[in-house]
Formats: structure tokens, C-alpha cells, sequence
């Protein structure tokens, strides 16, 4: 009995799951991701197995070619490319995911605030949010980026380290990649807000957090998951070029923006150095791209 | 009436956006202070001091804030600390540059998106729409950054065919000669720029070609170019005018890549070099001229639609 | 006896379109004006009138859906529109609600359970124990086998559901029930059920009803007084039997024509002619003018007064001509 009705209300999800494997582009995106999360948790283990230390420079083997234990040679400083390349899309990825997490929450949060309240709030929090979404978005970033946290309070310790660059880069694109997801929260909640459930639980009693929480929010996670997915490929981007630029990740720690640091200079001599973490950038970008367009078309109202 | 509110909307962001990008400043390593200490060591702690205060360093954010913005609504936009020069001096030409990068990108992806939008739709989900749409996936996901570098590596390490970076030396300024430098620039930004405008101008054109007076034309017997032609194109290129209208923040932004990228003096670059070098005034100055011209690009592009478009007005 | 609800000139618009740039108001659909009426304990009031008269905007609003609604509703004497947030919740209780249409009153992402047990987890009434215990004697009030419970919405019927959006009203303990056309969205041959057990319930808990409907057989059956609405204004309101056998205003009679199976005294007008005139463009005077038969220039001029025109006291109609023999 109880099987049965989590089945069928399972129904809508297994729908949106039959129509998106139906969706070839998307459904190798799909693997491809995964294999990429794979890959880049593999780095401590293969780094253990082959018997090195990937963050130990090594002056002696600068450029280096493959070897038995160096699968991809060494890079400018003589550090092993594989495996950096592993650890930095740890980071990448990580980055996206949690610049996109938290992006969510401050999106499904303005989007609900305006969506429900509606009125003035509404017009000025999506006022605000336009705003944001003309505006040159990289510069700014910069800028955000440069900011010297020792002024914010910090010890000069933490602000060097690269967990700071790590926080600071999820933080400064937070604040940026939310207004896609405010906005399509917000439209959801503008129709929900006035169905009769949600009107029901207001006349039952429910408190204005209660119906967000219990009556709002589960209704608009479907087009929340779909903005995510579509938002998280564009962070992947941010976080390498600025990273690239020297603004996002610090050295040592590697990431895929950050390998490509002094790639330009080394471009001639050694490209591969420069084609491989722009390469896996590029593979995941569009793999999570495959994946929103797929998520679309599996989640799009009109095919339920 | 339209026309005022917009004007009134860029002045809020522009002030808000002053506002907070010179609170942000205060924020940045080094005290300006400090910086003519390290040039200059004849400077003592005492001198520091009155020059601090002549500085009105010691005022509260808000106060400095209105002197700033006082002296800018005269048009003093104060001096660059690295050039020594009046910022509006290293700005002008930087504008210019970056608005020829920026205008060919978006006359050569307007164009382009428009014909691999109107080949994609003619046969949604055929081959070519499946190719047509798979580039433009590839132009969205590809870092910009990247293809710059190995367009360079390309191009000019291994071809030798173009120069890797620069604006042209000063002899060979005319038109041609910096036309050659622009090549790789505008090819990166039309590349990072074309897949989501095409994407764009594809389902744009699937709609109109649903559209009923499409489908009169077609009783009527027209041919099916003809009416895709006649019909489709204004619509498909009045959405791609509206798309690039809102876009023009993410094309600012590939410029500051492109333009760091091949060493031109673009605004874009201009920001980035300027941060860098903590001439933080510059930078400042430069980051709201970028986001003035980006949101009257925005302006622009919604009067160009209203143009093409006499559904919609906005007058 | 004091009325149990009193509505007092209630007034609801709803802003429309954009501010005017020049006098920074908007223009109002005034869907429900000067509406006044009594709601005795244990009564049923029907509400009746075409489609976009106002009948769900003033039952809403008599349920606390809107902000701040014009006029005075109170509740055994207390003003319940201006309550103090600490007891607003417990005043409100004894108004609940249910809505036109069971297949988008129930979350679908909620089961029957937790439907039924949140108005009283919100209303602080009982602890878990209590709680299932309670959710369960609902369930069985409204007609529906206890393992409705772990169920979702979707599994069930319309009939069915609109038993569960009754139980779900009928949790927190209400004396008067906004019913807004809980049958219309139903198939013809559940209506009668529903109808009954409605019917059944306010005998059993002795509850209050506002009905709304636009089905007159229905509110022949359940009503023990009648409303009748036109453009946003009460046009009649008498006893049920007295409204049925001698309709004072054209805009009933033309509707009570429309519905010979009643089995009253034919009449011998038709149906009511024209169409409904826009919210925004409500007509000068008695509203219903550009409609009625017996319009004359006085209509156009001044709107009738809603009151009582001869005998019966409790009869009251809005039309120059309702005293006079039809
Ligand atoms: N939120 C709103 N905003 C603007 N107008 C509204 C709103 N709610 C209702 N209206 C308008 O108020 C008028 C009365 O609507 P209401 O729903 O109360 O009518 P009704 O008598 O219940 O009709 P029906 O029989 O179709 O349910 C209608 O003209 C409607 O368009
Ligand atoms: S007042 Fe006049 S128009 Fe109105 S209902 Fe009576 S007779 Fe008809
Ligand atoms: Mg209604």
C-alpha cells in the first residue's frame, strides 16, 4: 500500500526522467559529467598508487614527457600535469557546485520574497535584480576579488591562504549568479501564491514562512533544478577565467582556471600545458550545458 | 515618457553602482597613502599624515563619497595615480577601442546568428539544426580566455600568419594595419558571443514560422524560402537585436578578456590593468564609463527592436 | 439574537494596470461594494449570481484572504478585520473555507494526512497522539476509509477530494463554513452527495454556511436564506421560501425564469438579455438598467436603495419598483 503510493507519487519524477533519457545530447552529458567527478576523485588515490607527490616542484624535471609514474609529464615548476589536472577539477567543480548552491539560495530567496509579497517589494527587488543583470559582470567580479580581506578583519594568515580564495571566489559569484534563478522563482510563485492549496493553508492558519516553506517551496523546485543546471556552467566559466587572471583561486592549489596562469608565456614551448585544463574546462562547460537543455525539455510544463 | 524612466533607471544603477565600487576601493590593498610613501621615501610619517588629511582621508565613506561624486557631476574625474594623468585622458582612447571591438563583434555575430538561426529553422531537429545547434553549445561553453590562447598559438606561434597581441606600432596605424591586430580579438569575442545568440534566433524563428500570417503567406503559395525570407528574417533579427540588447554586460565582460589577452588598451583591459597596479581611481572611472556604455547599448538595442518591430513600442 | 458573522458595507477593489504617471493612483475593479448581510448561528446563506459578480471575492475576503478589505466584517459582535496578531489566529479558526475546484485546493505534493493534520499543527491543537486521532475521525466524517490517509490527492476522485477539502475545513473546529461552489467542479451524479453530507454536517456540529452557488436546485435544497449579487452589490437577500415564491427584484426573477425544473410558478419572461458589463464600466445608477425589462429613466438617474418594500420585513431588494405588483 504504502510501496504503491510512493510509487505513483514518484510519477511526475519518473516522467521527467523517462523524457530526459530520451534526450541523447543530454544523457552523455550526463555520463560525461559523472566521469569527470570520477576523474577528479581519483586524485589522491592515484597519486598514492603511482608513489608521487603531485604539489612537490621539482626544478630537475621542468616540461618533462610522459613517464611510467608522470602520465601527462611534468608542468613548468616540474609538478606532475595529471594529477594536478585531477586536484584542480576537485576545485573547479567544487567551485561551480558550491557558487551555484549558494547562488540558489539567495535567488529562491528574493524570487519568493518578490513572487509572494508582490507590490512594491516585488517591483523593487526585480528593479534590482535587472539591474544586476545589465551590468559588465567580469570587471565587477574583479573588483570584488581584490578586496583585501585583511581590511574585512581577517588575519593576514587566512587571507593568503587558499581556502580564503576558495570561500571569497564561491562567495563574490554567489553574489552574482543568483538573478536567473530570482527570477524564475519568482514567476513560479506569482502563480502559486494564488492556488486554492496555498490560499486553503492561509486560511487554515499557516503562517506566511510555514506556506513559503511547506506550500511554496516544493512547487517551484522543478524550475529551480533546471535554472541551477543552467547557471552552474556559466560559474564553471567565472571561476576559471578569474582564476586565470589571478583573481579567484591562489597558487599552490591548483584549479583548472588557475593552471593556465602562466600558459600564455609557455604557450610556444610547451602547449600542452595549455591545452589540457582549458580542454577539460570546455568538456565540462558543455557537458553541464547538455544537461540544463536536457533538464528543460524534461521538466517543461507543457509536456506533463 | 519611456525614454525618461530609462534615463532615470541608468542614473540609479550608475549612482549605486559608483557608490559601492568606491566603497569597495577603501577596501583594497594598499592605502594610497602608503603607495607615495613607498615611491617617494622622502615622504616622513608627519607628512603622511597632513597629506592624508588634505586627502580628506580621515572623513567618514559617505563624505569623501560626495566630494568624489561632486567633482565628477562637474566632469573632474580626478588623475590616474600610475599615469599621472587625467583619467578621462587614458579613458577616451580606451573607449574607442574597445566600442570598434565590440561593434564589429556584434555586426559579424548579428549577422552570422541570423543565418544559422534561419538554417537551424527551416528544418528544426534535421541535421543542420542538429550541427547549427551543437556549435552554438560549443561557443557558450568554450572559456574565452582560452580560445584566445590557442587561436595564438594557432595563428601566430605556429602560422605565423597574424601578430599574437598589440594594437599596431605607431607608423602603421591606418585602418589596415590595425585592422590585422583586430583579426584574433573579434574572431575570440564573435566565437564566445554567437552560440547564444543563434540559440536565440532560432527559436525566435520556429515561432514566427508558426505564426499565422506565415501560414497565410504559405496558402498563398509563396515558396517556402521566400516566405522565410520576407517573414522570418526581420523577426529572427529583431530578436537577435533584443537578446544582444540584454547581452551587452556579457560582451563587455569578453572584451576585458579578449582585450587582456592580445595586450589591446580597450576599457576592458584598462580595469583589469588598473586594479592590478592599485590605480584604483582609474579603475573606478573606467568601470562606470563600461557600465554607462553598456547600459546604452542596452538603450540602443531596445530602440533599434522598436524599430524593426512596430508591434512593440516603447516611445 | 445577534447575528453569528455580520458583513457590514463591505467593499473590495483590485488594482488594475499600471500606475498613472500624473495622479500616481490605478484604476480599481471594484469587485464587491456596500455588501451587508447576517449570518445567524446554525444558518445557511446562500449566495447566488452570474459569473464575476463578486461571489468568491466577498467570501474570500469574509475568510481573511485580503489585506484590507473596506467595511466591517465581525464575528459573535467582535471585529475581526482589525484583530491583534496574537489573537487573530484563534478568532480566525472559526471561519474555514472551501474552495471551487478539489483538484487545485490540495497540495499535490502532500498526503491526505498531512492535508488534514497541518490546520491543526498550525492552530496548536493537540499533540501527535491526538492529532492522528483526530485526522482519523475526520476521514471518517467526510465518508472516506481510514487508508485514504497515507494517499496523495491525485489517487482520488473529484467527489472524493472535495470530501477531503471538507475535512480539511472542518479541522479546526469552524462555526461557519465559506463553501464556494464546492459542487460546481463535480460530475452531476457526486453532487447530491456531497450536497447531503454537507447537509449532514451542519446538522450534526450545528455550523454555519455560507453557500455560494450559482446551481439553484442546490440552494433550494441547503439555503435557509438567499443572496442574490449583481456587479459587485447585493440586489436581493430574503428567506428562501419567500425568494423562490415571490423574487422582488427583475434580476431574480429573470434568473429564477432560468430554471423552470424548480418547479415554481412558471414566469412568463424569458431569460435575461444582454451581456454582463464590464467590472470597470459598471452603469450609473440601478447597475442592472441596460439589462432590465422594467428600466425606466429613474433607474439611469438615482441606484435603488436596498430595503424592505412591503410585508415581510426580512425581504430586502434593491430596485425602484420592488414594492410594486409584478
Ligand atoms: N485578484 C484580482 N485582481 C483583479 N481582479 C479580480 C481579482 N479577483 C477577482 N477579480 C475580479 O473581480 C470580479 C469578481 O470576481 P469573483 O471571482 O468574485 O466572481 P464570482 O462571482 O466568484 O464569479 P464565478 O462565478 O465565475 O466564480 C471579476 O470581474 C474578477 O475579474
Ligand atoms: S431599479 Fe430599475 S433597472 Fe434596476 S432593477 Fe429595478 S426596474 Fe430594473
Ligand atoms: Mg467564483
Amino acid at each position: 500500500m504504502n510501496a504503491l503510493a510512493i510509487a505513483v507519487d514518484n510519477a511526475p519524477w519518473q516522467r521527467r526522467w523517462r523524457r530526459f533519457r530520451r534526450n541523447r545530447t543530454a544523457l552523455s552529458g550526463l555520463y560525461v559529467l559523472v566521469a569527470l567527478i570520477v576523474f577528479s576523485l581519483a586524485a589522491a588515490p592515484l597519486e598514492a598508487l603511482l608513489g608521487i607527490d603531485a604539489n612537490n616542484a621539482d626544478l630537475l624535471s621542468r616540461f618533462d614527457g610522459r613517464s611510467a609514474t608522470n602520465w601527462l609529464g611534468h608542468d613548468e615548476l616540474g609538478r606532475d600535469v595529471l594529477i594536478r589536472l585531477m586536484y584542480g577539477g576537485q576545485v573547479s567543480l567544487g567551485v561551480g557546485i558550491a557558487a551555484t548552491l549558494l547562488g540558489a539560495v539567495i535567488g529562491i530567496s528574493i524570487g519568493l520574497a518578490a513572487g509572494y509579497f508582490g507590490g512594491n517589494l516585488d517591483a523593487l527587488l526585480m528593479r534590482f535584480t535587472d539591474g544586476i543583470i545589465a551590468l559588465p559582470l567580469l570587471p565587477l567580479l574583479i573588483v570584488l576579488a581584490a578586496i583585501d580581506l585583511t581590511k574585512l578583519g581577517f588575519s593576514a594568515d587566512f587571507a593568503r591562504s587558499s581556502a580564503a580564495s576558495f570561500y571569497r571566489i564561491v562567495l563574490i559569484i554567489a553574489l552574482i549568479d543568483w538573478t536567473r534563478i530570482a527570477r524564475l522563482v519568482r514567476a513560479s510563485t506569482l502563480s502559486i501564491r494564488e492556488r486554492e492549496f496555498v490560499l486553503a493553508a492561509r486560511v487554515s492558519g499557516a503562517g506566511t514562512v510555514r506556506i513559503l516553506l511547506r506550500s511554496v517551496l516544493p512547487n517551484v523546485i522543478a524550475p529551480i533544478i533546471v535554472a541551477c543546471s543552467q547557471v552552474l556552467g556559466s560559474v564553471i566559466l567565472f571561476e576559471a577565467v578569474l582564476s586565470f587572471l589571478g583573481f579567484g583561486i591562489a597558487p599552490p592549489t591548483p584549479s583548472w582556471g588557475n593552471m593556465l596562469n602562466n600558459a600564455q608565456e609557455l604557450v610556444a614551448t610547451a602547449p600542452m600545458l595549455a591545452i589540457y585544463p582549458g580542454l577539460l574546462i570546455f568538456i565540462t562547460v558543455i557537458a553541464v550545458n547538455f544537461i540544463g537543455d536536457g533538464l528543460q525539455d524534461a521538466f517543461d510544463p507543457r509536456a506533463e | 515618457m519611456f525614454f525618461l524612466r530609462r534615463l532615470l533607471g541608468m542614473a540609479i544603477v550608475l549612482l549605486a553602482m559608483s557608490f559601492v565600487v568606491y566603497g569597495l576601493i577603501g577596501l583594497m590593498p594598499g592605502d594610497p597613502i602608503d603607495l607615495m610613501v613607498m615611491s617617494n621615501p622622502g615622504i616622513t610619517a608627519a607628512d603622511a599624515d597632513r597629506l592624508r588629511a588634505l586627502y580628506s582621508l580621515d572623513e567618514p565613506l559617505v563624505t569623501r563619497y560626495g566630494h568624489w561624486l561632486i567633482a565628477a557631476l562637474q566632469g573632474d574625474f580626478g588623475f590616474s595615480r600610475v599615469y599621472a594623468q587625467p583619467v578621462l585622458d587614458i579613458i577616451g582612447p580606451a573607449l574607442w577601442q574597445t566600442t570598434k571591438l565590440v561593434a564589429l563583434t556584434l555586426v559579424i555575430s548579428s549577422i552570422l546568428a541570423t543565418a544559422l538561426g534561419i538554417l537551424s529553422a527551416l528544418r528544426p531537429g534535421g541535421k543542420i539544426d542538429t550541427l547549427v545547434s551543437f556549435i552554438s553549445f560549443a561557443g557558450i561553453s568554450l572559456p574565452s580566455f582560452w580560445l584566445a590562447l590557442i587561436l595564438i598559438l594557432t595563428f601566430a606561434v605556429w602560422l605565423g600568419w597574424l601578430p599574437a597581441s598589440g594594437m599596431g606600432r605607431p607608423g602603421e596605424e591606418g585602418f589596415l594595419g590595425n585592422a590585422r591586430f583586430l583579426i584574433l580579438p573579434v574572431t575570440t569575442l564573435v566565437i564566445a558571443n554567437i552560440g547564444g545568440v543563434t540559440r536565440y534566433a532560432r527559436s525566435a524563428l520556429i515561432e514566427t514560422l508558426r505564426m499565422d500570417f506565415i501560414r497565410t503567406a504559405r496558402a498563398k503559395g509563396a515558396r517556402e524560402p521566400r516566405v522565410v525570407l520576407r517573414h522570418g528574417v526581420p523577426n529572427a533579427l529583431s530578436s537577435v537585436i533584443t537578446v544582444i540588447g540584454m547581452n551587452f554586460g556579457t560582451l563587455f565582460s569578453g572584451a576585458l578578456i579578449t582585450e587582456t589577452m592580445f595586450a589591446q588598451r580597450g576599457l576592458g583591459k584598462t580595469i583589469y590593468d588598473a586594479i592590478l597596479g592599485n590605480d584604483y581611481n582609474l579603475a573606478l572611472v573606467a568601470l562606470l564609463f563600461a557600465t554607462f556604455a553598456t547600459l546604452i547599448g542596452n538603450l540602443l538595442a531596445d530602440l533599434a527592436c522598436a524599430w524593426l518591430d512596430p508591434r512593440i513600442s516603447v516611445i | 439574537m445577534t447575528a453569528l458573522l455580520s458583513v457590514k458595507d463591505l467593499t473590495i477593489s483590485f488594482p488594475v494596470g499600471r500606475v498613472n504617471l500624473f495622479t500616481g493612483h490605478r484604476r480599481a475593479i471594484h469587485a464587491v461594494q456596500d455588501v451587508s448581510f447576517d449570518i445567524a448561528s446554525g444558518e445557511t446563506l446562500a449566495l447566488v449570481g452570474e459569473s464575476g459578480c463578486g461571489k468568491t471575492t466577498a467570501g474570500r475576503a469574509i475568510a481573511g484572504l485580503y489585506k484590507a478589505p473596506k467595511g466591517a466584517i465581525s464575528f459573535r459582535g467582535q471585529d475581526i478585520l482589525d484583530l491583534p496578531r496574537a489573537s487573530r489566529r484563534t478568532v480566525r479558526r472559526a471561519i474555514q473555507m472551501i474552495f471551487q475546484d478539489p483538484f487545485s485546493s490540495l497540495d499535490p505534493r502532500m498526503t491526505v494526512s498531512e492535508i488534514l493534520s497541518d490546520p491543526l499543527k498550525v492552530n496548536g491543537i493537540g499533540n501527535a497522539q491526538e492529532i492522528r486521532e483526530r485526522v482519523q475521525d475526520l476521514i471518517g466524517q467526510v465518508g472516506l476509509p481510514a487508508d485514504t490517509l497515507n494517499r496523495h490527492p491525485h489517487e482520488f476522485s473529484g467527489g472524493q477530494r472535495q470530501r477531503i477539502a471538507i475535512a480539511r475545513a472542518l479541522a479546526p473546529e469552524p462555526q461557519i463554513v465559506v463553501a464556494d461552489e464546492p459542487l460546481s467542479a463535480l460530475d452531476v451524479s457526486v453532487q447530491s452527495q456531497v450536497l447531503n453530507l454537507l447537509g449532514a454536517l451542519k446538522r450534526q456540529r450545528g455550523l454555519s454556511y455560507l453557500f455560494i452557488s450559482h446551481d439553484l436546485a442546490a440552494v433550494h435544497h441547503i439555503a435557509d436564506r438567499v443572496a442574490v449579487m449583481y456587479l459587485g452589490r447585493l440586489v436581493e437577500i430574503a428567506g428562501r421560501d419567500a425568494l423562490f415564491a415571490a423574487p422582488r427584484h427583475p434580476y431574480t426573477q429573470g434568473l429564477l425564469a432560468a430554471v423552470p425544473r424548480i418547479g415554481h410558478r412558471r414566469r412568463r419572461r424569458s431569460l435575461i438579455e444582454g451581456d454582463l458589463p464590464g467590472p470597470l464600466a459598471i452603469p450609473s445608477g440601478c447597475g442592472f438598467h441596460p439589462r432590465c425589462p422594467l428600466a425606466k429613466d429613474i433607474c439611469r438617474r438615482e441606484r435603488p436603495e436596498l430595503k424592505s418594500h412591503a410585508g415581510d420585513r426580512a425581504h430586502l431588494a434593491a430596485c425602484h419598483f420592488a414594492g410594486e405588483a409584478l
